[in-house]
């Protein structure tokens, strides 16, 4: 295959992802409106292009495969099938059928394939016009999900603020980064952003790469200290003009600054258009009844945080569809609408992004937990807690309130590691829940990752960058107390508590003194089990860094996270001072000190 | 080594570390600086002297003399850092002395003896040899790769 063939097929396969989610947004709306003719011809259009293209750069199985899939819409089209259950499940399945090549082609260009079994369906179902005759899927083992439903079933979820149907729906006014006044508000009365707009925006937008992005954003960083070296120089200067200039230069460079970092926002809708149909496949699965409400589609985050913040979203939402909605029977039994309801939320609050993901099903039972819990062996019977703590064990590995390991979740991995996730993305995730009311959980996420708040310390002559979430508080050591233990070295007493002394230069691996400077301070860590104290030769200051990587060089570094430049231009590292202290205090020829002490 | 289908572009950056001659293709070359101020990284091996900042990209910079085992001068007026870029990866280089950039002919070029010198002789690919001078050419690739270097000395401190 020559070289220019090959940059087609590629440019190809990223065209094919983004048409796909388009199409499947398409059909799930599609689902809930079978009649909508704009979207009918939206959908077949898109299929007929991604056809034209497959067979363009020479992807015959892709091609064959989406003409088959053209035939049918072109009857439905016509208006001679109609959208039924099974339709819509075979074109569903159709889309997983083509995404699944078009990933296997980005990891082999050359792949075949066979999907004889489909294109039978689509070929039965075009002969039948979707008629019943079609053959059912044999059952999974377990979900009885299957054998609920008709082929004429015209089940469709609840929509319970459906506006009435107006021939061209307009474009829904939240589809806005919804504001604080969502915050704290559980049942929002404006129309839901469920139905997309069939009437959207033109997407003048154009792809860039995140590379060519992060070189920007570098470039940039260096005007930022030249321009204000060039004020300091020129501070005493005279002349107005080139003072006048170099000011309106400094208000020009931050807003340069601003807008390319801006430059890395994305929105996060799709990710809530993915959540859309795992709630729907989740929902059948399990033959509940789910409505899946999303708020704040439109909001903007750091596309690498989005793209982290994915897999953790799926498991909460799996969870509150398999855990938290009860089934439909003890949901009309005590009362709740027959549908339950899962809100999906993204907005600002302060600096943070929260991302919200709230149920309306049976809550939380602090008892159970507890029970489960001790069990499992994870806490001590009898233990007492409060019930925001019994919450919190959900979080602990190896917890899991399913007694079947069912496909969708419950092997007790899930919770733990999407709590670990979102502490790696320096977020936190909160619980509320209220017994027979529902489940709310909220992942608080810093906007960007790409700046953080930071200290910048000092260790004997050099600087480095401590990231403000490791610091939980600072201590004066002139005037603290201190004890001097001979097998566990120095500690600190600070209200009470014993919090072992690491000298920062010990730590990076430096000679230092065995004195401590008047005016040294020590920094609190309490990002551990147990807290530990971290003794510096200075703190500079708090300051917003930019974070930068270090090359692929300083893959396997222990103990730095990153670097950053700071405000005279000389690059300092930032430090992960957990990783410092858990390898020093392993260390075989690890010495507690023992004599520490102040100098006079 | 380029493996030039012009048999004109074969040229090299010939430097000095101690009293060796040694040359890596000029294609890999971006940039020569003078030796700028470096901010070392703990628990990294010992040529690795440190980062620096060069229009906003954070660039690693190596003593070639400790990672190739010559001896080691003080840094003069003359040293300098080459800045290289190899397989996406960017690394500078500390010398001693940029002396010339040479475009061997391929008779000019022979293989490496088997005659092993402190282990460096894994980094050099050939040997040019006009007259009098002896010049090892360096792979470039390898002798920046310091990955697994950096990996085992952080793992063992």
């Amino acid at each position: 295959m020559e070289d220019f063939e090959i940059e087609l097929k590629k440019t190809f396969l990223l065209e094919a992802d983004q048409l796909l989610t388009d199409v499947e947004q398409c059909f799930l709306d599609l689902e809930k409106n079978p009649d909508d003719p704009n979207m009918i011809a939206k959908i077949f259009r898109l299929a007929h292009n991604l056809k034209g293209s497959a067979n363009g750069v020479g992807f015959t199985d892709v091609g064959e495969f989406t003409h088959h899939l053209e035939s049918l819409l072109l009857l439905i089209k016509n208006g001679e099938i109609k959208i039924n259950q099974v339709i819509s499940d075979l074109l569903l399945k159709s889309t997983d059928c083509i995404a699944k090549m078009v990933a296997t082609l980005g990891k082999d260009i050359s792949a075949t394939f066979n999907n004889r079994e489909l294109i039978e369906q689509l070929e039965l179902a075009i002969k039948t016009k979707g008629q019943p005759a079609l053959p059912k899927e044999a059952p999974k083992a377990g979900p009885p999900g299957f054998e609920l439903f008709d082929d004429n079933d015209t089940f469709q979820p609840e929509l319970p603020q459906k506006p009435a149907a107006p021939a061209a729906p307009t474009i829904e006014p939240q589809s806005r980064p919804t504001p604080q006044a969502v915050a704290g508000d559980t049942k929002l009365t404006s129309p839901e952003t469920n139905k997309s707009t069939t009437t959207q925006t033109i997407d003048d937008g154009i792809r860039v790469s995140l590379a060519r992005v992060e070189t920007l954003i570098d470039f940039v960083g260096e005007i930022v200290i030249l321009q204000s070296v060039l004020r300091d120089q020129l501070a005493d200067a005279t002349n107005p003009s080139v003072r006048h200039a170099v000011n309106q230069m400094g208000k020009v460079t931050k807003e340069v600054q601003d807008l390319s970092m801006s430059l890395r926002m994305v929105p996060v809708k799709p990710v809530f258009q993915k959540l859309q149909r795992i709630v729907r496949d989740t929902s059948k699965a399990l033959a509940k009844d789910i409505t899946f409400r999303m708020v704040g589609a439109e909001t903007e985050i750091d596309k690498t945080v989005l793209e982290k913040i994915s897999d953790p979203l799926v498991h909460l939402i799996r969870n509150s569809c398999d855990h938290g909605i009860e089934p439909t029977a003890d949901r009309v039994k005590s009362g709740k609408n027959s549908a339950g309801l899962v809100t999906l939320s993204a907005y600002r609050q302060s600096s943070k992004l929260v991302f919200e993901v709230r149920d309306d099903g049976a809550g939380l039972n602090p008892e159970k937990l507890k029970r489960i819990a001790t069990e499992k062996g994870l806490i001590k019977p009898g233990t007492q807690m409060s019930d925001k703590d019994a919450m919190n064990l959900i979080f602990a590995p190896g917890f899991s309130t399913k007694d079947v390991v069912t496909d969708i979740s419950g092997r007790g991995v899930g919770m733990d590691v999407v709590k670990t996730n979102i502490e790696q993305l320096q977020g936190q995730i909160t619980i509320e829940s209220e017994r027979g009311k529902g489940t709310s959980f909220k992942i608080y996420l810093p906007l960007t990752l790409a700046i953080i708040d930071a200290m910048i310390i000092k260790s004997l002559n050099d600087r480095y960058v401590m990231p403000l979430s490791q610091v939980h508080e600072t201590v004066r050591m002139a005037g603290a107390q201190i004890k001097h233990s001979s097998n566990l070295g120095d500690i600190l007493l600070l209200r009470g508590e014993s919090i072992p002394i690491f000298n920062i230069n010990d730590l990076l691996g430096k000679k230092s003194a065995t004195q401590i400077q008047q005016d040294a301070i020590a920094i609190i860590v309490r990002t551990m089990e147990k807290p530990y104290a971290v003794v510096v030769d200075d703190i500079l200051g708090r300051f917003q860094v930019v974070t930068k990587q270090l090359g692929s060089e300083f893959q396997g570094l222990n103990g730095v996270s990153g670097c950053t430049i700071l405000g005279d231009g000389r690059p300092a590292l930032t430090l992960e001072i957990d990783e410092l202290v858990r390898s020093y205090a392993k260390a075989p020829n690890h010495q507690p000190k023992t004599h520490l002490k102040m100098a006079s | 080594m380029t493996n030039a289908t012009l048999e004109s572009d074969r040229r090299h950056l010939v430097f000095k570390l101690a009293a060796d001659e040694f040359a890596i293709p000029l294609i890999a070359v971006k940039e020569v600086i003078a030796v700028p101020d470096l901010v070392q990284v703990p628990f990294s091996p010992k040529f690795v002297l440190g980062l620096m900042n060069v229009r906003g990209q954070v660039i690693t910079v190596i003593d070639l003399r400790l990672r190739l085992s010559t001896t080691v001068s003080p840094i003069t007026a003359e040293s300098a850092v080459i800045i290289c870029e190899a397989n996406k990866l960017r690394i500078g280089i500390l010398v001693d002395n940029i002396t010339q950039v040479i475009n061997p002919k391929l008779s000019e070029i022979h293989a490496t003896p088997e005659i092993e010198r402190n282990g460096r002789s894994k980094y050099i690919e050939g040997i040019y040899r006009k007259d009098t001078q002896i010049v090892s050419i360096l792979n470039i690739t390898s002798t920046i790769d310091i990955a697994a270097s950096v990996k085992s000395t952080s793992k063992a401190a």
